[in-house]
C-alpha cells in the first residue's frame, strides 16, 4: 500500500510538472501578448501596465510584486521607459526570475547625439523606447522571447520555434496589408501628443508635423498651441493622435480651432491575448483611415 | 571646517566612482533634493510671529545601487548648515533568501505606519503631523540602527500580506535616561503587519498594524510602547484623477519611573494618550494636487489634554517630482492654549534619476 501511494505521488508530481505552465510577467500588454503567441498553451502571460496606463510612470504596487514573485520570466521594455519595473522586480524577492530586456536587437529611433539633460524635458538618453509600435520590431521581440522561453522550458523549444516562424510570417503578410491600407490615406502627415508614435510612423510612412507637448513631459503653452493651429491649417492636417493618459485639453482646443479629428489611441494593445498585438495595429490604422479627408 | 572636509570627502568619493565606472563598475544613482521654505505664523509664543521667514531646510544627497545580484545599497546624507550626517545607510538582501524572505540592515527610517518610513518631501503636504512627533521616538523621524527580517505570506491571488520584525539599537527611546555617558543602549523591537489589496479597477487599499517597544529609562528599565493602526485607500477615477484617503491611529504607553530620594523606592506610573490623523489628497493631470488634513491627539502629560490641528494644502509639479511648489495652511489648536495659524510656501527641487512613485 505504501509503495502504491508513493508511486501515485510520484506520478502526480510528474504530471503536475509536465502540465505546469511558464509564468511570464511583462511591463506592457504588447510584450505579454507576443509571449502568449510564442508560448501558446505552455505559457501564462500577464502585464503590469494596462493599455490605458502611462508606461513612463506606472505606480509600484505590492500586488504587482506578488504577481512577479510567482513568475519565471519578466519582460522589460528597457531604454529607461519602465524604470519602475526594477522596483517591482526587487520587491518580488524572486531568485529564479529571468529578466529579459526586449529592446535587444531593435534599431532605436531618435537616439540623442549630444549631451542629454533635464532642460530637454523627459528625454530618454538611449533613444525612443516605444519600439513595439513597429510590427517588424514585434518579430524581433518575438525572437528574444523565444530564446528566453526555451531556456526556462527546453522541452517546449520546438513549439516556441514553430510559433515564432508563424508569428514572423504573419507579421510579414500583415505589414503588407497594413502598408497598402495606409497608402490609401491622402495626407499622411499627422500631429501627435507625445513621441509615442515614432515607430508606427516609421513603419507606415506617416510624417509627424509637430507634437502637442513642446518638450517631452511638458504640457503645451498657449503660444505653442497657436503655432500648432497655424501648422495644421497650412498642412491641411486631419488627425491628431492623443494618448489616454495625457490631458486632452490641448487636442480638444486644436479640434475646436481647426476641425482636426482627435484620435484617442492607446500605444499599447488592450490585453495579453495572443492576437491582441496584431489587433492593435488593425485598430490604429482603421482609425487613421476612418478620418474624413478634405 | 568640518563641513568643508565632509563636502570634500563626498566630492572625492563621487570622483572616485566616476573614475571607476570607466573600468566597468557602475556609478550608483545619485540624486540631490533641496527644500526652500518661506513661512509666516501668528503664534503668540513665537518672537517672529507675523513676520515672514525664509529657510533653506536640510538637503538630501541620495546614493542607490545594486551591490550584487542579491542586494541593494542605499545612502541618504542630510546636508544642513550644521554639517552632514548619515540619515540613512542600509543594505537590502532581496534575492536569494528562501520563501520570499527579505533582510534589511543598517540605519533607516523605521517602518512604523505609512508616513514615518517616507521622507517629508514625498508627503503631499509640508509638515509632519504633530501626533507622530509626539508619540514616535526620535527628533525628526523614528530613525534607528538595526536589522529587519520580513516575510511575505503565501496567499492566493494578488493579495499582499507582509510580516516584518525589526531589532533596533533603541537609543531614540532613551528620553528619560539621565546619564547617557556610559554604555546605556537597550534594544528596541518593532513588528509590523501590512496588507494590500485591490478594490476594483485600479483602486486599492492598504491596512497595517505596527507595534514598537523600547526602554526610556535605562536605570529603571521603564518602557515606552506605541501601537499603531493605519489605512490608506487610493481611488483612481481615471489615469489622470486620483484620490488618496489616509489615516493612522496611535496609542502611546509611556512608563515613567521616579525614585523617591528619601526612601530610595522606585515608583512607576503609566501615561496612555491616544491620537491620530487623517488626510485626503486629490491629484489631477498628474501635476496638481489639493487636499485637507486633520489631527487630534492627547498630550503625553497628566490630564491628557487634547490638541488638534486642521489644514489645507495644494501643490504643483512642473515635471514629475523634479520641481514642486507647495502651499500649506495649518491651524494648531492646543488645549488650554492660544490657537495659531501657519502659512507656508515650499519649493522642492531634485536632480538625478527620478524614481518610480512608490505606493
Amino acid at each position: 500500500m505504501k509503495k502504491f501511494t508513493l508511486l501515485a505521488c510520484l506520478v502526480l508530481l510528474a504530471v503536475h510538472s509536465a502540465l505546469a505552465k511558464i509564468t511570464v510577467g511583462a511591463s506592457l500588454p504588447d510584450l505579454a501578448s507576443i509571449a502568449s503567441y510564442i508560448g501558446g498553451d505552455r505559457v501564462d502571460a500577464f502585464s503590469i501596465a494596462r493599455s490605458t496606463s502611462d508606461p513612463h510612470s506606472v505606480e509600484v504596487l505590492p500586488s504587482y510584486m506578488v504577481r512577479v514573485s510567482r513568475a519565471d520570466i519578466y519582460l522589460k521594455v528597457g531604454l529607461s521607459l519602465d524604470q519602475w519595473a526594477d522596483q517591482i522586480i526587487d520587491g518580488a524577492r524572486n531568485s529564479k526570475l529571468r529578466v529579459v530586456d526586449c529592446a535587444r536587437g531593435i534599431t532605436i529611433l531618435e537616439k540623442p547625439t549630444g549631451e542629454v539633460d533635464a532642460s530637454m524635458g523627459d528625454v530618454h538618453p538611449e533613444g525612443n523606447p516605444h519600439y513595439w509600435l513597429d510590427p517588424r520590431n514585434g518579430a524581433i521581440i518575438a525572437e528574444t522571447i523565444t530564446e528566453a522561453l526555451a531556456v526556462v522550458d527546453p522541452a517546449g523549444e520546438s513549439t516556441f520555434k514553430a510559433n515564432l516562424a508563424k508569428f514572423q510570417s504573419e507579421t510579414t503578410s500583415k505589414v503588407e496589408t497594413w502598408k497598402a491600407g495606409a497608402s490609401s490615406i491622402p495626407n499622411k502627415t499627422i500631429v501627435t501628443y507625445h513621441s509615442s508614435w515614432a515607430y508606427l510612423c516609421h513603419a507606415f510612412d506617416f510624417a509627424v508635423a509637430s507634437k502637442i507637448e513642446p518638450i517631452p513631459g511638458i504640457p503645451p503653452t498657449a503660444s505653442h498651441l497657436a503655432e500648432l493651429v497655424k501648422v495644421i491649417r497650412e498642412g491641411h492636417i486631419t488627425s491628431v493622435i492623443q494618448e489616454p493618459y495625457f490631458s486632452d485639453d490641448g487636442a480638444n482646443y486644436l479640434a475646436r480651432e481647426t476641425g482636426i479629428k482627435v484620435l484617442k489611441l492607446a500605444p499599447s494593445c488592450s490585453d495579453t491575448r495572443s492576437e491582441s498585438y496584431f489587433d492593435h495595429f488593425d485598430r490604429i490604422l482603421d482609425s487613421l483611415r476612418s478620418v474624413k479627408q478634405p | 571646517m568640518k563641513y568643508s572636509l565632509l563636502c570634500s570627502t563626498i566630492m572625492a568619493f563621487l570622483f572616485a566612482l566616476a573614475t571607476r565606472s570607466i573600468a566597468g563598475v557602475g556609478i550608483p544613482d545619485i540624486s540631490v533634493i533641496g527644500q526652500l521654505r518661506t513661512f509666516l505664523n501668528d503664534d503668540p509664543a513665537d518672537i517672529n510671529r507675523n513676520r515672514g521667514q525664509i529657510s533653506f531646510d536640510e538637503s538630501e544627497l541620495v546614493f542607490d545601487a545594486a551591490l550584487n545580484p542579491y542586494a541593494r545599497g542605499t545612502f541618504v546624507f542630510a546636508v544642513a548648515d550644521g554639517g552632514i550626517e548619515v540619515e540613512e545607510g542600509y543594505l537590502t538582501l532581496n534575492r536569494g533568501l528562501p520563501n520570499g524572505l527579505l533582510v534589511k540592515a543598517g540605519k533607516y527610517r523605521v517602518g512604523f505606519g505609512k508616513l514615518n518610513p517616507a521622507h517629508p518631501h514625498a508627503y503631499p503636504f509640508i509638515e509632519r503631523f504633530r501626533v507622530l512627533a509626539a508619540y514616535l521616538p526620535g527628533d525628526e523621524a523614528y530613525n534607528e540602527i538595526g536589522g529587519q527580517l520580513s516575510y511575505r505570506l503565501p496567499l492566493p491571488g494578488d493579495l499582499s500580506s507582509t510580516l516584518s520584525a525589526d531589532v533596533l539599537q533603541g537609543n531614540s527611546f532613551h528620553t528619560d535616561t539621565l546619564d547617557m555617558s556610559r554604555d546605556a543602549s537597550r534594544p528596541a523591537l518593532l513588528g509590523r503587519w501590512s496588507n494590500f489589496f485591490g478594490i476594483g479597477g485600479e483602486s486599492s487599499m492598504e491596512v497595517g498594524l505596527s507595534a514598537t517597544q523600547g526602554v526610556n529609562n535605562v536605570d529603571f528599565k521603564s518602557k515606552t510602547s506605541v501601537l499603531g493602526v493605519d489605512a490608506k485607500v487610493k481611488l483612481r477615477f481615471s489615469p489622470l484623477k486620483v484620490l488618496v484617503l489616509q489615516g493612522e491611529f496611535l496609542a502611546l504607553d509611556h512608563e515613567h519611573a521616579t525614585r523617591d530620594s528619601a526612601t530610595g523606592n522606585v515608583t512607576k506610573d503609566h501615561l496612555r494618550p491616544v491620537g491620530g490623523y487623517v488626510f485626503a489628497d486629490y491629484t489631477t493631470q498628474k501635476r496638481y494636487n489639493v487636499g485637507a488634513k486633520y489631527e487630534r491627539f492627547q498630550r503625553a502629560e497628566s490630564g491628557k489634554p487634547w490638541d488638534q490641528s486642521v489644514g489645507v494644502f495644494a501643490g504643483l509639479a512642473l515635471m514629475e517630482e523634479t520641481t514642486l511648489f507647495r502651499v500649506n495652511w495649518d491651524r494648531f489648536m492646543p488645549d488650554g492654549g492660544d490657537a495659531y495659524n501657519t502659512y507656508t510656501l515650499q519649493v522642492v527641487f531634485s536632480m538625478g534619476p527620478h524614481k518610480a512613485h512608490q505606493f
